[in-house]
């Protein structure tokens, strides 16, 4: 082995990954070689450098949640799983029978109610038609009729209407006369009552007005000549 | 319940199991990402991009063994897009590693390290460290990072490595080599030795 052949293999013998055989004549080499001897020591050293930097742990964690699947999607997938013994195409000619016998059923379902009892059919065995009676016609006799009532009937309930809101404008305009005669003598009151207070205010001021006047008077009277 | 029995339940319609499977490839795949980008918020973002694309595309993995291939594979394309996409961002840098600030004196990250433990109150920890290697492999090429990234951390074989990056196995040998000889020189110009290390950690 050469120097040259050595440098290929370097790595491999610097990481345990050589072959027993490939390592003994590295190895052997290496005794006879100083430089290279002296580049693998000081590669393992940068190695051994290297090794003292840690793993750190990460600060956040990651989670996958699965997204939610819609209906269909699980029935899809549970259809597709492989553990699934029974055959797919009974399963669905199965499921497709029922959902087309519920789907004629109630397109002719038919429920009625005679004499006060229910009968209720699925239409899987329709009945047959029964024949229905014909409408009468309509004569012109019968529409002029018909019109007349209609004419009545409309006459009468404007009427109604008519004396209802009488009635409703005679309520009011009383209900409005007494709340003004009420206010009428309330006001009255209010009046009385100034005009007493007014009253004895004059007579207290005129009684003071006398007793002041008979003093001066009585002084006067009282002062020698 | 190994992976394949997990991922073949799921596959048998019971798609709550995938759950399961994050919780165990979470951590790693984060990671990876995390190493690769070099940012915490698109890596956060990635890692969930990263699963969605799985739990949608879970029917098409033809062999339920290469699934640690195929999840890295699928995390490796997630994040060239990323970085075509939003260019390549810079992470937070230490103080430490500040190579011309002038309150450093202009001293290598390796001085640093060793001038910051003999201080009595300082300690250098292991997220420093993280973000100088971080940095260091920043420094390399994208196809070297990644291989030297998914053989150092996800402890993939270089098969595994060829398959999830489709590339032919000698050229993973090829760039793993480089890249690692590239780490070294950066590392030798830091002064960042193995015994540096063992002496703050």
């Amino acid at each position: 082995m050469n120097c040259d052949q050595l440098r290929q293999w370097m790595m491999d013998y610097l990481y345990d990954e050589l072959a027993e055989d490939d390592r003994r004549l590295l190895e052997a080499h290496l005794m006879a070689c100083p430089a290279c001897q002296q580049q693998v020591a000081a590669l393992r050293q940068t190695s051994t450098i290297l090794q003292q930097w840690e793993d750190v742990d990460p600060d956040f964690h990651v989670v996958m949640v699965a997204p939610k699947r819609s209906y269909l999607a699980r029935v899809k997938q549970w259809f597709s799983r492989p553990a699934l013994h029974v055959p797919r195409l009974a399963l669905g000619f199965g499921a497709a029978l029922i959902v087309g016998l519920l789907v004629l059923a109630i397109a002719n379902t038919e429920i009625s109610y005679r004499s006060g009892e229910f009968s209720f059919r699925t239409g899987l065995f329709p009945r047959p038609q029964q024949s229905i009676p014909a409408e009468p016609i309509l004569t012109q006799q019968t529409i002029e009729r018909l019109q007349q009532e209609n004419y009545f009937l409309m006459t009468r309930l404007i009427q109604q209407s008519e004396a209802r809101q009488r009635q409703e404008l005679a309520t009011n305009l009383l209900k409005l006369k007494r709340d003004l005669e009420r206010q009428r003598l309330e006001d009255l009151h209010l009046v009385g009552l100034g005009l007493e207070d007014i009253e004895q205010k004059t007579v207290k001021k005129i009684e003071r007005t006398d007793r002041s006047l008979n003093e001066f008077i009585r002084l006067i009277s009282s002062q020698p000549r | 319940m190994t992976d394949s029995e997990l991922i073949a339940s799921i596959l048998n319609g019971d798609r709550s199991r995938f759950n399961a499977l994050i919780w165990r490839w979470e951590k790693p795949i984060y990671n990876f990402i995390l190493r690769y980008l070099g940012n915490k918020e698109s890596a956060r973002d990635v890692t969930q991009k990263v699963f969605i694309r799985a739990y949608k595309n879970l029917s098409k993995l033809r062999d339920l063994d290469r699934f640690a291939s195929w999840i890295y594979q699928i995390a490796a394309n997630l994040c060239k897009d990323e970085i075509k996409k939003h260019g390549h961002r810079d992470f937070v840098s230490l103080d430490l590693i500040h190579e011309n600030c002038e309150n450093n004196g202009h001293k290598l990250p390796g001085e640093l390290l060793e001038s910051e433990s003999q201080q009595p109150d300082a300690h250098v920890n292991r997220k420093q460290l993280s973000q100088l290697l971080q940095k260091a492999l920043q420094q390399l090429p994208e196809e070297q990072r990644v291989v030297i990234i998914m053989k150092e951390y996800q402890g993939l074989k270089f098969k595994e490595i060829a398959a999830a990056l489709n590339q032919p196995i000698n050229t993973i040998k090829s760039r793993m080599y480089y890249g690692l000889n590239g780490l070294r020189k950066i590392l030798q110009q830091w002064q960042i030795t193995e015994e540096v290390l063992n002496d703050e950690l």
